[in-house]
């Protein structure tokens, strides 16, 4: 065990002990630990298995940024072990390795799999021959990933919370600066949202000795009314939006301005074998020691090109640990810490860095070194026992939100990193995120980022003036030493490592750079460098050097990848949040559900496709009655002193001299003649019409006639009714007889001819009555209010059992109308079919006195034969072809299709609409009819199939 | 011929009109009777319980009887429109009349009363020559959703910014509501009146539930939600 004394400030619960398994065996820590401080409480220093080499990888970063300690837990791959908390009974097992984690035999990899796993290996080594690849494939895929998805949907399954949040200013970033910001934005009146990756606020600060402050400023924060939101990384910037994930709840927040504090990320050092376990960032290091109470090692050397690194050597030294220190600056520093290092009695090594790490599979050794600009080691070194080699390459910003939201970033020599220079409006950066790296510094920084926020709000910016004057009358920041793109003894065993998360080595950069991927942005898609779960955080920097050394580039010449989202790394799940399917249902809907209909999705509506006998459905049509719910066909009301004239623009037919109580069928084109929708248009009285058109067209047919209306400056008003009027189809011969026994209105075929409409009541509800009939059956539409529908429904299906009435669903509807040729648009129609195509010739009025949409196309079109008609078909031979089937034209190339096919019960035939070449559309003309591999001979007819004359319909 | 069909049977023999939500609220155990002419669900046999909810978390009630018209004018007659009510507004709800009177456009407003005036109001209104009134009573399913966590609950399925400051008690605004229009007319500190369209009903009630079922709320009778509003008890006038 290395469980330190009570440290000040630690987040365990030492009276809460927990328990829990890692790789089937007992494990033990406290409450608050994470499963990393736990595990490395007991000693385990060896928690995964690089993703390429397989080689031993150890603690890195210690707070949930780096891929050193992914874990399979309860089943989810990919879990941070270093953020993770530990909980009673918890099941974390290894990733990445078999047959255990201490002995992978994928190691052969990093061993001896060198010459045939080179950069960019996949698009070299296993491509030849050519027949093998999908062996090649099955094996590369079957190594690659990290971790394994349960096979078991239901074990993938979790459930995400949306939860949409506006405020004033949302804050990134929970550290000194973030709380600062915050609680100014809020006493200055703002709504403030403030989130952080870290289930403890503080950041920086409370690991570096600073609670006390930190729970001031949190306790502040609180108290001004900040909405606080821990344990919630901020995924990215998308145009306002920033997704916070916070356990099972999606935050998407939307704030008027942000404040970005999400402070600078410790980078590592590169050299020979520096992933060995033992070589940490020395930030990650202190983290263990300061937060989880965990003593990372006995003797340390601490690698470090600036003040950060001194400042962890003390922390580590006041823990118990014998260190060393290697400061790569000529004067480390130069300034107070230096000297308390020396009063430490720390030996501190100026001008050097480590050059090599040494050990087995841990480290034991470190080579130090005086290193040159290019970072040779200049003579021989010495070399340290230790168990631990805590490094600080200093610190980039983390800016990636900054970047994504706008901002633009240049290299500053200085702080040996990049610097936000230009940030739009409404985006405030503090904290160490805008290259501040003293506490206070850090602070007054927040403070003035979220004055600014609120002042950007309307809210008096009070003590901004004094706080900058301030802030620039702290410290400058400490100078920081350029680490070198690898630091070398120039021996040439060892791999150094410039991303850890995907295996890319130093090597690796140069050779891509030799092969001519000579720029950042390609050389990430080859080598894959930045590409792995930490998103770039440790590795964009030392590759942007190593890329600098070879093509003699500045960096800030080789510049940053582009920054993009996500930020952190989220479960697919996680974005997916509660389906939202929004179904329509019709007002008779239950009714549906009752009859046990088959339901299926028609549009955005849920609509019974049959009742479980579509044949029978279909002949109780034809020999008695049926009917069958049409609410969702959509309803427009037009109304005004200009309704017909805006009809007559909108159709190639004539409404306006429609009579009252007539309906007319229509086809609505666009205005290149082109069909888009149908329906009928009813007279209620002069000024006003009732449109039905179909179920999935309403949305679109509303806005058309809308934006026309408005164009046209036309004195007419435009109502959805879709949703409110309910509407039934009662077909038939006996539908007559079921309708007059429940209605005063005198139905007789004299006094309620075909195409006509009426008022009524039925069964006590007002209903309107339109004589018409998609079937082919005589029939009436029946509309009512929707809140009475399943009142008329009920009464009709009452009225009509005692003649046969049966309900009938789509599917028998479908072959009712294709008995009677009738077009369903959008299914027997396509984006090209004109109404001449369509065989409805007779339907454009071109000697209209009115422009109406489409009218120039279609008198151009009409000057010429269609290439392709829309016709009627039959299979002499009673094979049914499948809807979409390819028509043959005479040549036996493909020339039209089959756009509706089903067998007729009450024909005995295979009946259906197809579009042929104009030459086949004729009566009688045989044609073929290719699909899946059969040839099915057809005959073409212009004719309804039953009742041609219509004389049914008409009764 | 006429636009009879657009309104729900009236008279002491006609059927009751059934809410949209009349399927989802049989389903979650409503208790109904039968006001004005409508089957409304008055509870769901946990009166405590949805006191509770509306106290301390959240409570939904059909509220779908409410009556609807749609007053359109022409453009030239927008200044008609925008002064009935004492003056409407684009984005405010006016109480006015035992009704709310809401400038969804210019040119339209959708106005929201009791079904005991709503004939009153529409003979009133119709009498106005300039106006086109529409009852619209079927078109709109209509949720009343109140209590301290009314907002957190809109926060689950509804990117309106529903922040007091942005839309204060006898605000009105259309915009999406778990993926369909709607419109959300704020009724006091904690209460809003939700409207999308009546085939949505069953959709809008198992989100409703979903998420406020989360937060602790439950539905509840239409009386529960039925204390008068800041709104009424101002009279507001935008």
């Amino acid at each position: 065990m290395s469980r330190l004394a009570q440290q000040p400030g630690e987040r365990i619960d030492r009276s809460q002990p927990v328990s829990f398994t890692f790789d089937g065996k007992p494990a033990a820590g406290f409450a608050g630990d994470t499963i990393v401080s736990a595990l490395y409480a007991g000693g385990r220093r060896v928690f995964s298995r690089s993703f390429k080499y397989h080689r031993p990888r150890g603690e890195l970063c210690g707070c949930g940024q780096c891929a050193n300690s992914l874990f399979q837990i309860e089943g989810a791959p990919g879990i941070r072990g270093c953020s993770e908390p530990i909980r009673e009974g918890l099941r974390v097992v290894h990733q990445n390795a078999w047959p255990s984690l201490d002995f992978d035999v994928m190691r052969a990899t990093d061993r001896v799999g060198g010459p045939f796993t080179p950069v960019g290996f996949y698009y070299k080594t296993f491509i030849r021959p050519r027949r093998l690849w999908p062996v090649y494939e099955k094996v590369l895929r079957s190594a690659a990933g990290l971790g394994r998805l349960p096979r078991r949907q239901d074990e993938r399954e979790w459930e995400t919370e949306y939860r949409r949040r506006r405020c004033d200013v949302l804050v990134i970033g929970g550290g000194a600066a973030g709380l600062a910001a915050a609680t100014r934005a809020a006493e200055l009146g703002a709504d403030v949202v403030l989130c952080d990756e870290d289930a403890v606020l503080g950041g920086l600060l409370g690991i570096e000795g600073g609670h006390e402050r930190v729970r001031e400023l949190e306790g502040r924060a609180r108290d001004a009314g900040v909405e606080i939101l821990s344990g919630a990384p901020a995924l990215g910037f998308f145009d306002g939006l920033v997704p916070v994930w916070q356990g099972s709840t999606l935050h998407q927040v939307r704030a008027d301005q942000h404040v970005v504090a999400t402070g600078a990320i410790q980078q590592p050092l590169v050299f020979a074998d520096n992933d060995l376990p033992g070589v940490m960032l020395s930030g990650g290091a202190r983290r263990l020691a300061a937060a989880y109470a965990v003593k990372p090692g006995e003797r340390a050397v601490v690698a470090t090109v600036d003040d950060r690194g001194l400042d962890d050597a003390l922390a580590l030294s006041a823990v118990g640990l014998d260190v060393v220190v290697a400061d790569l600056r000529p004067d480390a520093g130069g300034g107070e810490l230096a000297g308390r290092i020396r009063a430490a009695g720390i030996t501190l090594l100026t001008g050097h860095t480590v050059v090599r790490a040494q050990g087995r599979d841990r480290v034991e050794r470190a080579v130090v070194a005086k290193v040159d600009a290019r970072g040779r080691a200049l003579g021989d070194g010495s070399t340290h026992d230790c168990d631990l080699i805590a490094v600080s390459g200093g610190s980039a910003g983390a800016l990636s939100l900054l970047l994504q939201a706008g901002g633009r970033a240049i290299y500053r020599p200085e702080i040996a990193g990049f610097a936000v220079t230009e940030l739009p409006a409404g985006l405030h950066a503090a904290g160490a995120a805008a290259g501040h790296d003293r506490a206070e510094a850090v602070e007054v920084s927040g403070a003035i980022a979220g004055a600014e926020a609120a002042a950007a709000l309307g809210r008096s910016p009070n003590g901004v003036a004094d706080a900058r004057e301030r802030l620039a009358q702290l410290p400058a920041a400490a100078p920081v030493a350029t680490p070198p793109a690898q630091a070398s003894d120039g021996g040439r065993r060892g791999k150094a490592f410039v991303d850890l998360d995907e295996d890319v080595t130093v090597k690796d950069i140069k050779r891509a750079t030799l092969e001519g991927y000579d720029s950042l942005e390609l050389s990430k898609r080859y080598t894959t460098v930045t590409m792995g779960p930490s998103q770039g955080r440790f590795s964009q920097l030392p590759a942007a050097r190593v890329l600098a050394a070879e093509t003699g580039l500045d960096l800030g010449t080789v510049g940053l990848t582009t920054a993009r989202p996500p930020w952190s790394t989220v479960p697919m799940g996680v974005l997916a949040g509660r389906p939202l399917e929004a179904a329509k249902r019709s007002a008779v809907h239950r009714r549906h559900e009752e009859l046990g209909a088959t339901v299926r999705w028609a549009g955005d509506w849920r609509r019974a496709y049959d009742y479980g006998d579509p044949v029978g459905e279909s002949v109780a049509v034809q020999a008695a009655a049926g009917i069958i719910d049409v609410s969702t066909l959509g309803k427009l009301l037009v109304r005004g002193p200009d309704a017909g004239e805006l009809l007559d623009r909108l159709y190639p037919n004539r409404m306006s001299n429609l009579a009252p109580d007539r309906i007319r069928y229509g086809v609505t084109t666009s205005e290149a003649g082109r069909i888009t929708d149908d329906g009928t248009v009813c007279r209620i009285d002069d000024e006003t019409f009732y449109v039905t058109t179909t179920s999935a067209g309403v949305a679109g047919v509303e806005q058309s006639f809308t934006w026309w209306l408005e164009t046209w400056g036309l004195n007419a008003h435009i109502t959805d009714l879709t949703q409110g009027v309910a509407a039934m189809n009662l077909a038939g011969p006996q539908a007559r007889g079921v309708l007059t026994g429940l209605t005063d209105l005198d139905c007789s075929a004299e006094a309620f001819k075909y195409l006509d409409a009426r008022h009524a009541e039925i069964a006590g509800v007002p209903c309107m009555l339109l004589r018409i009939g998609f079937v082919g059956e005589l029939g009436y539409e029946i509309h009512c209010p929707s809140v009475n529908a399943e009142h008329v429904w009920d009464a009709i299906v009452r009225a009509g059992s005692k003649v046969g009435l049966r309900p009938f669903g789509l599917e028998p509807q479908r072959v009712l109308r294709l008995q009677k040729l009738h077009v369903i648009v959008g299914q027997d129609t396509d984006s090209e079919m004109t109404p001449y195509g369509a065989g409805m010739d007779w339907i454009v009025k071109l000697d209209k006195q009115q422009d109406f949409i489409g009218r120039w196309a279609l008198e151009h079109t009409a000057a010429h034969e269609p290439s392709v008609r829309l016709v009627g078909f039959t299979t002499p031979g009673g094979e049914l072809p499948t809807e979409g089937a390819v028509v043959l034209g005479t040549d036996g190339a493909p020339e039209g299709q089959v756009t509706s096919a089903r067998r007729s019960p009450r024909l005995g035939q295979v009946i259906g609409l197809a579009t042929v070449p104009a030459a086949l559309a004729g009566d009688g003309a045989q044609i073929w009819i290719s699909d899946a591999g059969r040839r099915i001979a057809a005959t073409v007819t212009t004719k309804p199939f039953y009742d041609p004359e219509g004389e049914v319909l008409r009764s | 011929m006429s636009l009879a069909f657009l309104t729900a049977a009236g008279g002491a023999s006609a059927p009751a009109a059934l809410s949209p939500f009349d399927a989802a609220t049989t389903a979650d155990g409503g208790v109904f009777e039968v006001r004005d002419g409508w089957r409304i669900a008055s509870g769901f046999g946990h009166p405590a319980a949805e006191e509770q909810a509306c106290e301390h978390a959240v409570g939904w009630a059909d509220v779908s009887h409410l009556g609807k018209l749609e007053i359109q004018v022409s453009a030239d007659a927008a200044d008609e429109l925008a002064g009935l009510a004492g003056g409407l507004a684009l984005g405010r709800a006016v109480r006015d009349r035992d009704a709310w009177w809401c400038l969804l456009t210019p040119v339209r407003a959708l106005l929201l009363c009791d079904p005991g005036v709503l004939a009153g109001l529409r003979q009133e209104l119709e009498a106005n020559a300039a106006l086109k009134v529409l009852d619209v009573t079927s078109q709109f399913a209509a949720l009343r959703i109140g209590g301290p966590l009314a907002r957190e609950t809109f926060a689950r399925f509804c990117a309106l910014d529903l922040r007091p400051e942005r839309m204060p008690v006898g605000a009105c605004m259309q915009g999406s509501v778990a993926r369909t229009p709607g419109v959300v007319v704020r009724m006091a500190t904690d209460q809003y009146v939700l409207l999308t369209g009546a085939a949505l009903a069953i959709y809008l009630w198992s989100v409703v539930s979903d998420a406020g079922g989360r937060l602790g709320g439950r539905p509840v009778g239409v009386d529960a939600l039925s204390a008068p509003s800041e709104l009424e008890e101002a009279g507001t006038h935008a």
